[in-house]
């Protein structure tokens, strides 16, 4: 009895410092998991036989942010396939890369809204790896009330 | 002796001794881990100092500075119809023209990467001219011109400053994809109908992850006598969209409205819901990709709207398509609000005290995206438009009781030797879903046009006007009066109202 509960709080100590260390721990974890795509892949694609994915696949941001979208290629296996061209065509403003050929697998495209464009809207853009498109609605609401 | 006394106590004091000798092994060993929980707990502090603190940053990330100038025909009213912001098409009303100016500027606050602290300010809106009271804001609340009052004089510090935001995000270690704002923020739902824009304290929690997004908001509306309509009113939002396939997605949400404000007053617990879906799509087709966008929303709830007391129930329903074109855009939008025939006076004290109505609430609406005069149309963006919750003074914060059907046509495209020009169209037909007392439907046609010029990559320049054609809904309509409850006016003008806004996008 007397050594239950000398032992709870070193218990109770233990689980605290545990949980400090997964909190240590887990940004850099959850950092690294949160760009691994989650969501579903595209393809195959032809004539390349890649597969695609597009995170995030939900935006929503106002008319002065800039977002980006990770484009990954893999092939069957899940491993990252190089130099394949990835384009993005957006229905208003521009999306700018560091290259439209993917660079361990992936491609990074910020995208800007028009200019002028504070009105809440819908925008869309389409990320297209050989004959595969791959559309992400990008909601746009005004800054002082956000989504 | 002492020893005697230890010897003689020895057989008393052994056990205790043994507990001691026990205890002190015990404690050693709790001193010990205690030594390492503190070790570790040293060290996770050492390594949050130096993984958090150093990085700590102050960033100013976004903002807008712009110069408006509106002239109208929309003069000013009472408040008891709404005011300015009422939208009435005046017989014979006075014009008006007024240059306001807002800054806005957005800051960062930014600890580490999973934290930040985010606060947004306003400065303004500074009016010049006018000659017009009251004003109205982005949620259609009558507010004062900004000008003299408490603090002193235009230029006096504490008029012109205002907080608009101040809210924390945080992202969630245990859980990848989930955060957590808090804070006073604004919120627009997805439809662009029930926006709040601020003044609201209230917390969120976020969840995006691959497919899947979603979130659940909660507001504490205008807590404190901030304003003539504080309620402390309870808001409640969940919102969940999934992903369903490389060109479509589909959502659904829910929002609750416990009006605080009428509690107590009614005899029930006055409240309002809402539930609906929506469906964006990309299709190809041969001219070009059209993006598909449509939605249906149900409305039910009890309370005090519009000087009367009973249930209300609606449908809200739109599909708009705008097809991207090598020279531009073209775009159709169809919508349609349920309404109840007749007028607010059969329905306030009259033969429909207390029924049910089908009739639409929300809370805002600026949906329309597109007439300048319907809804809080893009040339401007001045709240003069018909979509204030002041409505035509019934209450009814959208369309009114009589619903709407809208058929909206519009269209954008660049000028071929200006590429920095685009130009803007956009029609509207008007009509209300059921017939006010009169038995009349056609309220009205409107016509935009407006250019915008991108001066420099984030320095624009909108100019246009737009003209809305009063139909017979608005004659001798009672609804339609400054009061809200007298005679209508006989023949109401038609409405117009021009614009320029230059504008610089900090960001």
């Amino acid at each position: 009895m007397t050594s239950g509960k000398l032992w709870l709080p070193c218990v109770v100590g233990m689980l605290v410092c545990l949980g400090c260390l997964t909190w240590g721990v887990l940004p850099s974890a959850s950092q690294e998991r949160l760009p691994q795509a989650a969501g579903r892949r595209y393809g195959p694609t032809n004539p390349g036989g890649y597969y695609v994915r597009v995170e995030p696949r939900a935006v929503t941001m106002s008319h002065n942010q800039h977002p980006q979208i990770t484009v990954t290629v893999e092939n069957a296996a899940g491993q990252p396939v190089d130099d394949v061209l990835a384009t993005f065509t957006p229905s208003e403003g521009t999306v700018t890369t560091g290259s439209s050929s993917t660079r361990g697998g992936t491609v990074v495209g910020t995208f800007t809204a028009a200019p002028g464009s504070d009105s809440p809207r819908t925008a869309f853009l389409v990320v297209t790896v050989e004959n595969v498109e791959v559309t992400v609605f990008i909601d746009m609401v005004p800054a002082v009330f956000g989504r | 002796m002492p020893c005697k006394a230890a010897t003689g106590l020895a057989y008393l004091e052994v056990f205790p001794q043994r507990v001691s000798y026990c205890m002190s092994a015990r404690r050693t060993c709790h001193v010990v881990v205690l030594c390492l929980m503190l070790g570790l707990l040293a060290g996770q502090a050492w390594s949050q100092t130096l993984a958090v603190f150093p990085k700590e940053e102050i960033l100013l990330v976004g903002g807008d500075f712009r110069i408006r100038s509106v002239n109208s025909n929309i003069a000013g009213a009472n408040t008891l119809g709404g005011g300015e912001s009422g939208g009435f098409p005046t017989q014979d009303g006075d014009t008006k023209s007024f240059f306001d100016t807002r800054l806005r500027l957005y800051w960062d606050f930014r600890p580490s990467d999973l934290l930040r602290v985010h606060y947004r300010m306003e400065i303004g809106d500074v009016r010049f001219g006018g000659g017009v009271e009251d004003g109205s804001d982005v949620s259609g609340n009558l507010v004062p011109v900004i000008g003299p009052g408490s603090g002193g004089g235009v230029g006096a510090d504490g008029v012109n400053v205002e907080t608009k935001n101040i809210f924390l995000d945080f992202v969630i270690p245990l859980i990848p994809g989930l955060s957590f704002r808090g804070g006073i923020m604004g919120y627009g739902d997805r439809y662009d109908f029930n926006i709040l824009a601020d003044d609201f304290a209230g917390f969120q929690l976020l969840y995006k992850r691959g497919d899947v997004a979603a979130h659940f908001v909660y507001f504490k509306f205008f807590e404190g006598a901030t304003r003539d309509n504080a309620d402390d009113s309870h808001w409640f939002g969940i919102d969940g969209q999934l992903q369903i396939n490389a060109s479509t997605r589909a959502a659904a949400t829910f929002y609750y409205w416990a009006d605080q404000e009428h509690r107590g007053t009614l005899g029930f617990a006055p409240f309002q819901f809402w539930i609906g879906s929506e469906v964006t799509s990309r299709l190809t087709a041969g001219p070009g990709p059209i993006q598909v966008k449509g939605y249906v929303i149900y409305n039910q709830g009890e309370g005090f709207f519009g000087r009367r007391a009973g249930k209300n129930r609606g449908v809200n329903f739109s599909l708009a398509g705008d097809l991207s074109l090598s020279f531009g855009t073209v775009g159709l939008q169809v919508q349609y609000i349920t309404g109840e025939r007749g007028s607010k006076q059969q329905i306030e004290g009259g033969s429909k005290d207390r029924d049910n109505i089908s009739a639409w609430v929300s809370y805002f609406n600026r949906m329309y995206q597109g007439p300048e005069i319907i809804s809080l149309g893009p040339i401007i963006d001045v709240g003069d438009g018909f979509s204030s919750k002041w409505g035509t003074g019934n209450g009814f914060y959208n369309g009114d009781y009589n619903g709407r059907l809208l058929l909206i046509a519009r269209s954008a495209f660049p000028v071929p030797v200006l590429p920095n020009v685009s130009l803007h169209l956009v029609g509207a037909y008007d009509r209300a879903a059921a017939s006010n007392v009169n038995g009349d439907n056609s309220r009205g046609f409107e016509v935009d046009l407006w250019a915008q010029w991108n001066i420099l990559p984030k320095l624009w320049f909108r100019f246009g006007g737009a003209y809305y054609i009063t139909g017979n809904w608005w004659k001798n309509n009672p609804d339609a009066s400054f009061t809200g409850r007298g005679p209508g006016v006989p023949n109401p003008d038609n409405i117009w109202q021009f614009g320029t806004r230059l504008q610089y996008d900090f960001g």
